[in-house]
């Protein structure tokens, strides 16, 4: 995938293990993945396809004992006032150095699935939002507190200031992740990673934090990265979306060609698989044949091909199959558009 | 936090009204009393005393008086006048057989939890850390052999090598020529070499137990997600710890921490006595063997008050250290 002016996070050729005492779990493997400044990427996969290992590894934040084997994270990092450029590799940092540490929460921020774990009981809402602030501006408490302020009122955080003295217990869910939403934003980061944001809230809810998180993308020109299994969430919010099955990207592309003319047989049944008012009226929910296979049980070649109603005997279960571009932008992991193999 | 500290109080001053008469119904449970007691020791000796006498006797140390009225007049003197009673035994007051003992009896408990809690806690941070290394089975190795060793075993054990190796002499709190002496630096110093021993034994047989709390609480707490986000913050690694998991992890600590009171101070006794140590153990064993209700009494129920007020004041601390228990639960 090409490299241009507008890239922001540039992932080549990823992979991240985790070796365990039962066999080692390959969670992301050869992911290349380009996020352009201010794009709003949706990356959908079910559960353990290596969505979330992706984001962690942005972070560096992978659990133990998980690590990169191999790969390069590219953040191409401007200064404020877009003169200064440079290219980092997050992929080679210490996990535990200062050097992520001056990138991660400032340049990168993360929201989180579960908006009731996501802060410490133990410590006040304002507390959690400024040590983020001091941590990475050049400001006293008291500006800090400011900004805070000024960030749950941004969220739409009715009395703010009251609320920076409150606990996390006294936030109702719905401004838990508002409150998230403004800690990871303090920092006006380039790229914004949400992993699940609305699936612990209620849909009204949901709609709300959506609608929110779109209007700050614009007006902080920021990207975001948005992990999720639920297509319909995409659909509203991403100019692109890459989907992910079993550590690998087998198909990627702008949300209009992904939705109108998917072509991998897994982001074709997936599309499927949405139920949709009216239509599907006194009819089973579509579901895609067969499960997820155990991390120790990947299938040899295509990982999809058990579960593909398109299989290519001796081929599909034989081989890896290699990126092919289909459309401007648009590439997938597939031997039914071409031959071409990606060997290990 | 005002009402939550009300209750509390009201709480822990309704629980020592009811251990007063539980204490009182307990010593009153075995069979015989004092008179009997002095009865039979004075026929050991040889001296006849007839039923009357026992009677008399009896009359003497207001054992006649039917409990409930006995119990109602220990239980005003002591909180009127700060009167425990008299003595049987001692026929003197029981503050004053106890005097300087309880003060003791405070200091080794005291002592004991403070390096139960400074060995406990940052041997449970560092084994949460480096969970499973060569440090971490060390620790569960010694811990577990601290549980399984009896106190008095250990007792034998410090005094044997405090005699072949540092040269002191065998138990007690003062070195003989301290014994009656006032206090002076050189006294305290004396006290001091005497104290670690029992402080040892006391402190040491909770702290496996701690450890295992903490180790396993921070385990749990270090995987969750506010530490993940604290992380992803940008936080240094042992700032996001001391600050988020380990202050969360505490709160199991704190909570029973008034229970490990406890334990010390009822395991306090039998070390007590092995070591010889003038503080209240001695005296809480003979009051109990000889039906002196008055002094097991008070014994007894000073113990019991420590506990509870060690319980209240970790029930401040824990509303101290967390905001949910201080508003009351409001989840």
């Amino acid at each position: 995938m090409a490299n241009d002016e507008r890239a922001l996070i540039e992932i080549n050729s990823l992979k991240v293990i985790f070796p365990l005492d039962e066999g080692t779990v390959r969670a992301v493997e050869d992911v290349d993945l380009v996020i352009k400044r201010g794009q709003v990427m949706g990356v959908v996969g079910e559960s353990g396809c290596g969505k979330t290992v992706t984001a962690q590894s942005i972070m560096r934040i992978v659990p133990d004992p998980g690590r990169i084997e191999h790969g390069e994270i590219l953040f191409h990092r401007r200064s404020p006032d877009g003169t200064k450029k440079e290219i980092i590799d997050i992929a080679k940092m210490d996990p535990r150095g200062s050097e992520i540490r001056s990138y991660r929460g400032k340049e990168v921020a993360m929201i989180f699935q579960e908006p009731l774990s996501s802060f410490s009981p133990l410590h006040t809402i304002g507390n959690q939002i400024m040590e983020a602030i001091l941590l990475h501006q050049d400001v006293n408490k008291k500006q800090a507190r400011e900004i805070a302020k000024e960030m749950l009122a941004r969220v739409r955080i009715p009395n703010p200031t009251r609320r920076l003295d409150q606990y996390p217990h006294e936030f109702s869910g719905g401004m838990r992740q508002r409150a998230m939403i403004a800690m990871a934003l303090t920092c006006k980061p380039a790229l914004l990673m949400a992993e699940e944001p609305t699936t612990a809230l209620d849909v009204t809810i949901q709609a709300q934090i959506l609608d929110l998180m779109k209007e700050l993308q614009e007006e902080f020109g920021m990207a975001i990265m948005f992990i999720t299994h639920n297509l319909g969430v995409i659909a509203q919010i991403a100019e692109a979306v890459a989907i992910m099955y079993l550590g690998k990207i087998v198909e990627i592309g702008p949300s209009r060609e992904i939705f109108h003319n998917p072509q991998h047989p897994y982001t074709f049944n997936l599309l499927k698989a949405i139920p949709r008012i009216g239509k599907t009226t006194g009819q089973h929910l579509v579901a895609i044949e067969g499960a997820v296979p155990g991390p120790f049980e990947r299938p040899s070649g295509c990982t999809f091909y058990p579960r593909c109603e398109r299989i290519i005997p001796n081929r599909c279960d034989m081989h890896n199959p290699g990126v092919t571009r289909v459309g401007e932008g648009h590439a997938v992991r597939c031997f039914l558009y071409s031959e071409d193999t990606d060997e290990d | 936090m005002r009402a939550f500290l009300l209750r509390r109080f009201l709480i822990m001053i309704g629980m020592l009204a009811l251990l007063s008469l539980i204490v009182f119904i307990i010593l009153e449970l075995p069979p015989g009393d004092f008179a009997e007691r002095h009865v039979y020791q004075l026929k050991s000796i040889g001296i006849f005393v007839t039923e009357e006498d026992l009677l008399n006797y009896r009359h003497q140390f207001g054992l006649d008086r039917p409990w409930p009225e006995r119990y109602l007049r220990w239980i005003t003197n002591i909180v009127t006048r700060g009167n425990f009673g008299l003595s049987l035994i001692y026929r003197k007051p029981v503050t004053d057989v106890i005097g300087e003992r309880l003060g003791f009896t405070a200091i080794l408990a005291i002592s004991a939890v403070i390096l139960l809690y400074g060995l406990a806690i940052p041997i449970g941070i560092y084994s949460a850390i480096h969970q499973y290394s060569i440090g971490d089975y060390t620790f569960t190795i010694l811990g577990y052999v601290g549980i399984a060793i009896p106190n008095f075993m250990l007792a034998l054990v410090l005094l044997y090598i405090s005699v072949t190796v540092f040269g002191t002499n065998v138990g007690g709190l003062f070195s003989p020529e301290y014994l009656d002496a006032p206090w002076s630096w050189a006294r305290l110093i004396d006290f001091l070499k005497h104290l670690w021993i029992p402080t040892i034994i006391l402190g040491t047989s909770g702290t496996a137990f701690q450890i295992r709390t903490m180790r396993a609480t921070l385990l749990d707490e270090k995987n969750k997600l506010y530490v993940t986000v604290a992380r992803a913050k940008g936080l240094p690694e042992g700032r996001l710890l001391m600050k988020y998991p380990v202050r969360v992890a505490l709160n199991p600590i704190v909570s029973t921490m008034g229970w490990e009171l406890t334990r010390v101070i009822s395991g306090a006794p039998i070390v007590a006595f092995v070591l010889a140590l003038p503080d209240t153990g001695p005296l809480f064993l003979r009051a109990l063997l000889d039906e002196d209700i008055y002094l097991g009494g008070s014994l007894l129920m000073i113990y019991s008050a420590l506990t509870i007020f060690g319980t209240f004041l970790s029930d401040i601390m824990l509303a101290l250290l967390d905001p949910r228990i201080r508003q009351g639960e409001k989840v």
